[in-house]
């Protein structure tokens, strides 16, 4: 995971690496609780979880 | 989440409307309700069970009319529990209604906004939203029977695994961590069938034949433990059954004495020979010595007595310079001066004093040898007649229950021999099914562990054609998320388990007089109880009820994060709800009563307890005072005049009727005492 720091790639500090990591985690599980209570299928619950992450992934680049 | 309020109408022993508060303050979060038998106690519980999940207890009896009697009788149609609630973000009225039976119902769920004002929430949505606060499989772990204690198995049931991870958030963290990696093994197939290499493409079917087989294997397991499950089960209840014959009573009461007492023996036995070997280790280089160190000891006894022990070296140097009249320095020494007088003083101090210290050392220290040796010699013996007697008690004990299992084949009664046989057939299918398990297991590891070699080898071929470099990304992102929620799932579960020990042992360390204390297994949760001596020792009856005690309050109070041990970093979300209790005593020894009653409150977030007049005394009184916030007393009002038997229940001094006569209907009220 890289920040972009005044034009050049910089690595992120271990410690705001493991928040993001947290609070994606704790989001994703939401997703799996939710599709739980609403019955969801496996497919069908891959895919928010595909989208959550990569959704992610794309507000960071 | 914390009940605020109840409302009854017309639900079984209760006529008409009830309105019921209960205690909400952090202080005070305990409401007591007392009543006699029949008081309605347990139609209190299910009011509130079925209000949230739709169903009612195995032992609230006449379950399927929920109606009170004399409503349907007046043609009052209208049967409805109506819950006030609130989570730490929003308050709730939730409303289950029915005018027929239990089976069908009409659910309502409105959000209560500050200005009183009430917003519905869609019929469609109101199952799923209140499945997310408490789960309808772990419903009864927070609205308990507590007659229902004896169904909770702590011997590693997985039920209550399973439970317990639900409680906890574990299994939506390993349902995360599945997901993740399917999704990783979706992306790839992407990269295979884009980058359409050969070699990729046969490492990628070999993967995905070896994934299938993993498949069946897991499925073959759950289908195997399931078996290896309902197996034991079957034993349990055909045991229970048997337990009621009189004849075959006795003989098992007798068989599981002697399985105890060899199952003693059986650990005992496992110390003596590793006590044995650890004294082996310790012992033998010693030993080994021994023989040289007696005869060296026996030489220096007789050169001793003989007065022929070896001349220190320097006796013979000062004998020498005094016969030659002068030192090695060259300095002259004559007899009579200073310097002759001198070494005169240290030859008799190096013959008299330090040499034969020395030789002494030598002597004490050969001395202690051999009396380690003997000493060990003795443990030895000890070690090895304990062996032979946990050896001879353990074959004493098992012919013991092949006596009785004969005497339990003689038993002419074909019931008893039906049951005999059934649970024969179920421990023939349990060890079956526990072998099968265990090969597998083992099968499916070693499939996993080709696997792994094989993702590796496809990691290195990619590397290798250096494309796909954004689906490789995707995956990496993939891979970095499922290590981490793997290590958060080991963290946690690690965390709870250490607190989960901690808690109930805790209990058993304040409130039993001897010294046990709890560990609960990591791979099977099945909780095992200790000695001081760290052995495993079975608990009886009442004391087992202790222990189950103590684990419901330390996963409720953990869920809440009440425990006061140390706080478990959560990263899933634990179930939160009150613990409402129904006859908590019912099965438990009267010197345990208080301890688990202040445990509990100390634990529980909120909690709702119901006791029966019989077992609400002055000492739970004095004890629970300070965290009671809301005090009912159950009455029960009946037709007909007085009766002698009528029940009083003194509280702070005063005393109250827990019966009414020439009521115009048999019904249940509940009245508020103020504390």
């Amino acid at each position: 995971m890289k920040n972009i720091d005044e034009g050049n790639i910089v690595p992120k500090n271990q410690s705001s690496l493991t928040n993001d990591l947290e609070k994606l985690t704790k989001s994703l599980l939401l997703i799996v609780r939710d599709a739980e209570a609403e019955n969801k299928g496996k497919t069908q619950l891959k895919q928010s979880i595909k989208n959550k992450v990569l959704e992610e992934k794309n507000n960071e680049n | 989440m914390r009940i605020n309020k109840l409302i009854l109408e017309n639900f079984r022993t209760f006529y008409g409307r009830h309105e019921i508060e209960f205690a909400t303050s952090s202080k005070a979060s305990l409401t007591v309700f007392v009543g006699e038998n029949g008081s309605g106690k347990t139609t209190l519980l299910n009011s509130i069970y079925w209000a949230f999940t739709g169903q009612v207890t195995k032992q609230f009896s006449e379950s399927n009319i929920l109606i009170n009697k004399d409503a349907a009788y007046d043609k009052n149609n209208l049967c409805a529990v109506e819950i006030e609630f609130e989570t730490p973000t929003q308050k709730f009225n939730l409303t289950r209604k029915t005018n027929k039976t239990i089976e069908t119902s009409d659910l309502a769920l409105h959000i209560i906004h500050k200005n009183g004002h009430l917003e519905p929430i869609n019929k469609m949505h109101i199952e799923q939203y209140i499945e997310k606060l408490i789960p309808k499989k772990l419903a009864s772990w927070f609205i308990f029977d507590g007659e229902a204690i004896g169904n909770l198995h702590l011997n590693g049931d997985s039920l209550f695994k399973q439970e317990l991870q639900q409680t906890f958030g574990f299994s939506g963290l390993k349902k995360l961590s599945d997901v993740l990696s399917e999704i990783e093994r979706d992306i790839e197939r992407e990269q295979r069938k884009n980058i359409n290499d050969d070699r990729l493409n046969s490492v990628g079917a070999s993967i995905d034949a070896l994934d299938r087989d993993i498949e069946i294997f897991n499925e073959q397991l759950l289908k195997l433990r399931e078996t290896a499950e309902n197996a034991k089960r079957e034993q349990e209840s055909a045991n229970a059954e048997l337990s009621k014959f009189d004849r075959a009573e006795p003989l098992q009461a007798r068989e599981k004495s002697a399985e105890r007492i060899r199952n003693e023996h059986r650990s005992k036995l496992r110390e003596k020979l590793s006590q044995r070997n650890d004294l082996l280790i310790k012992s033998l280089p010693k030993i080994l010595l021994s023989s040289d160190l007696d005869k060296l000891a026996d030489d220096l006894n007789e050169r001793e007595v003989q007065q022929s022990l070896p001349e220190p070296f320097g006796t013979r140097l000062i004998d020498d310079i005094q016969k030659m009249g002068v030192c090695i320095c060259g300095t002259p020494v004559h007899k009579g001066d200073h310097l002759y007088k001198a070494l005169e003083d240290i030859r008799e101090k190096a013959s008299t004093s330090v040499h034969t210290h020395r030789i002494h050392l030598v002597r004490l220290q050969i001395g202690g040898y051999i009396s380690d040796v003997k000493s060990y010699e003795d443990s030895m013996k000890n070690i090895l007649s304990d062996i032979g007697m946990h050896e001879s008690e353990i074959a004493n004990q098992e012919h013991i229950i092949r006596k009785i299992n004969d005497q339990k084949n003689q038993i002419p009664d074909d019931k008893i021999r039906e049951l005999l046989q059934r649970i024969a057939d179920a421990k023939i299918i349990e060890v079956r099914a526990i072998g099968d398990i265990a090969v597998a297991e083992s099968r499916r590891d070693e499939k996993k562990l080709e696997v792994h070699k094989l993702r590796n080898e496809q990691t290195a071929i990619l590397a290798a054609l250096g494309r796909n470099s954004n689906l490789s990304k995707q995956k990496n992102k993939f891979v970095e998320l499922g290590r981490y929620v793997a290590e958060q799932y080991a963290r946690q579960e690690i965390e709870v388990l250490d607190v989960l020990n901690e808690e109930v042992s805790g209990v058993l360390s304040k409130y039993l007089t001897k010294h046990f204390f709890a560990v609960v297994d990591k791979d099977t949760y099945a909780v095992k109880t200790f000695d001081i001596d760290k052995r495993i020792v079975p608990l009886s009856t009442g004391e087992t009820n202790v222990l189950k005690f103590a684990v419901i309050a330390a996963i409720v109070g953990m869920a809440g994060s009440k425990t006061k041990i140390k706080k478990v970093n959560w990263i899933t979300e634990p179930i939160i709800a009150p613990l409402i209790f129904d006859a908590p005593f019912s099965v438990v020894d009267s010197e345990y009563r208080a301890g688990i009653a202040t445990n509990l409150s100390e634990l529980a977030s909120q909690l709702i307890l119901m006791f029966d007049s019989d077992k609400w005394d002055s000492e739970l009184s004095n004890l629970l005072s300070k965290k009671i916030g809301k005090f009912y007393t159950l009455v029960s009002k009946a037709k007909g005049g007085k009766k002698d038997l009528m029940k009083t229940i003194l509280i702070n001094g005063t005393e109250y009727n827990l019966n009414e006569y020439n009521s115009l209907r048999d019904e249940s009220l509940c009245i508020e005492v103020k504390v």
